[in-house]
């Protein structure tokens, strides 16, 4: 955690409904969980990001881990928001960031930038299997292990392990054929 | 550029990218890069005061932007944050007196009548006796339950002064400070005093509100005390609070009744503790203290606790009741202490009679008191360092137990003022 805080002190300051603990996770997982949600078009990622942490937020006391360990239960809960958000509109969207409410602060040209990295990370990953999205995105966003990833989505190790080779591979083949600058 | 097969062998947590799909990583983790989103409403309330005190404020950059760098320094006149330093302890105790500090000023400053000569007591004299588990037990009880501060473990090589420097000017209701023995009839004697008025002994009142005592000078440092190791339950009891818990705030989130409160909240805390499997040690300790404020009811002055009742006699990991008769017995059977000489330290007998004050360094402690004798017999301000009388090297578990502690007053060789601030520099050792 920042300001040289240990994990352990915020997750037990949070348990005590200290409110310094939960803006300390928030602060330290939400741009990920953030990132992770937009980039898989949730259709108001910054809603669903909140609704993400205040479910977290609430069964916090019943959670006992280690840093790496409350990454993946946060992402596991983002990642079945999503699946609900999805199965709710009945499909998956192609959403624009043009139509998106996004965050107003910060730096104006970083968060264009952002908006046009994320759409052609969405591009890409258009033309992935679905789980192979999930598997990949939530490797590289999350840092989470295969073992995580495969608590996280329900699958088995060798599964995922699968999806991710499967869709490396998808994606080169998309670089190789179209030489996608990126 | 590595080969498909080399995808398995890969770090935890580390996805493996050939050349051509690092700038495609690279691009993922910047647009997910930034600050924090703006959070919902609901969000922002539970961020700006958590769930149990929610606010109105919505907007988290404000609030998380003041708060950014966690709980500010102690700043006079403010709520100050408490310091975590043993989460063990402190988390378990926090949570379970949650409730009661989110019970509203009103509450808190009516157990503040009851509490406030105890808080202060403890806040000058418990500075370094209790065990470092204890002390921080004890603080938390106190802090939470009252608007006042007390000494945490790490608090305790400070100063008596620094310890009762946050007890607010006007109290809720007045305190009377309890008669005391000419020995220690001084405002110091319960304050932990060394200044020079403890020569002038008779001229302490009877009734001192404790906002009016002098300010306190420096006490010596007290080295550390062996750490009590706490189980884990007491780390569950999260969730495990007892049912009297929630009882303590009223169905509707109504106000509690403050006299209501005074009677269940030391009766809940003991229920806690009881379900805390705390070493029989700090339990006896926490027990002893928490009694003093358990024996207190309503809100009449009447009611404030005596100070001379607070018995820690069980927070001192050596058998103090013998140690002090032993010492003080050799010091007043000394030629030359009772007119107000100095004994030579080299020339008294029976060091090896002082039993119940080993493991500690005899020579210095009492080369320390003999000091004391000397200041106070000469006229200047008399100055006990008694660090030098605490015990050093015990074992973290099995302390040795500890009888009752009778009071100095009755001991040979401090009635007669033989020892001037003696009794001030242990203002809990009786009265």
């Amino acid at each position: 955690m920042g300001n040289g805080e240990s994990f352990e002190l915020v997750l037990t300051a949070a348990q005590a409904d200290e409110a310094w603990g939960y803006e300390r996770l928030y602060r330290s997982l939400s741009p990920s969980i953030h990132g992770y949600l937009r980039i898989q078009g949730a259709a108001d990622p910054e809603d669903l990001t909140s609704e993400v942490f205040l479910g977290a937020f609430r069964r916090i006391g019943s959670f006992a881990g280690d840093e790496a360990q409350f990454r993946s239960w946060v992402f596991t809960i983002a990642h079945r928001r999503l699946s609900d958000e999805r199965r709710a509109r009945g499909c998956r969207p192609a959403i624009s960031d043009a139509q998106l409410p996004e965050r107003a602060a910060g730096d104006v040209e970083e968060e264009a930038l952002r908006r046009l990295s994320a759409e052609r990370v969405r591009t890409l990953c258009a033309g992935l299997a679905p789980d192979q999205a999930d598997v990949l995105l939530l490797r590289l966003i999350s840092g989470l292990t295969l073992e995580a990833i495969a608590e996280v989505l329900d699958k088995s190790p060798g599964a995922v392990k699968a999806l991710q080779r499967r869709g490396l591979c998808a994606l080169r083949k998309v670089f190789e054929r179209e030489g996608v600058p990126l | 550029m590595r080969r498909r097969s080399d995808l398995s062998s890969e770090m935890p947590g580390e996805l493996p990218l050939d050349d051509a799909l690092t700038p495609f990583a690279e691009e993922v983790r910047f647009a997910v890069s930034g600050p924090p989103p703006a959070p919902t409403p609901a969000l922002a309330s539970v961020l700006a005061g958590g769930f149990s005190n929610p606010t109105e404020k919505g907007d988290l950059l404000v609030t998380a932007g003041s708060n950014v760098h966690g709980p500010a320094p102690q700043a006079a006149g403010l709520p100050n944050w408490k310091e975590e330093t043993e989460m063990p302890i402190t988390g378990f105790f926090t949570a379970a007196l949650a409730k009661l500090a989110g019970a509203g000023t009103a509450a808190k400053a009516a157990l503040a009548g009851v509490t406030a000569v105890t808080t202060m007591a403890m806040a000058g004299g418990a500075a370094g006796v209790l065990p470092g588990p204890a002390q921080t037990l004890v603080a938390s009880a106190v802090n939470a339950a009252t608007p006042f501060e007390f000494p945490g473990a790490g608090d305790v090589t400070g100063t008596v002064g620094q310890a009762v420097g946050s007890v607010p000017a006007q109290l809720p209701v007045p305190v009377a400070v309890p008669d005391v023995p000419a020995a220690s009839a001084n405002a110091g004697a319960k304050a932990g005093s060394t200044s020079a008025s403890a020569s002038a002994s008779t001229a302490a009142p009877a009734s001192t509100p404790p906002a009016m005592l002098p300010s306190l000078p420096g006490v010596p440092g007290v080295p550390g005390l062996p750490q009590v190791t706490v189980p884990p339950a007491v780390s569950n009891l999260v969730n495990g609070m007892p049912a009297c818990v929630k009882d303590l705030i009223p169905a509707g989130g109504a106000t509690p009744d403050p006299t209501r409160l005074a009677a269940q909240i030391p009766g809940c805390i003991t229920q806690v503790l009881g379900t805390a499997s705390l070493p029989p040690e700090v339990a006896r300790c926490v027990s002893a203290i928490l009694g003093t404020i358990g024996g207190v009811s309503g809100m009449s002055t009447a009611g404030v606790p005596s100070v001379g009742s607070l018995n820690v006699s069980s927070c001192v990991p050596m058998d103090t009741s013998k140690c002090v008769s032993a010492m003080t017995s050799l010091l007043a059977t000394t030629p030359g202490i009772s007119g107000g000489g100095v004994p030579n330290i080299g020339n008294l007998p029976g060091l090896t009679n002082l039993t119940g004050c080993v493991p500690m360094n005899v020579t210095a402690c009492l080369t320390s008191l003999t000091s004391a004798a000397t200041t106070g017999t000469t006229g200047t301000t008399p100055k006990l360092d008694l660090s030098a009388c605490m015990p050093t090297g015990l074992p973290t578990s099995g302390l040795p137990g500890t009888g009752s502690l009778p009071g100095l007053g009755t001991v040979s060789g401090l009635s007669g003022g033989g020892l001037p601030g003696l009794s001030g520099a242990l203002p809990f050792f009786g009265r």
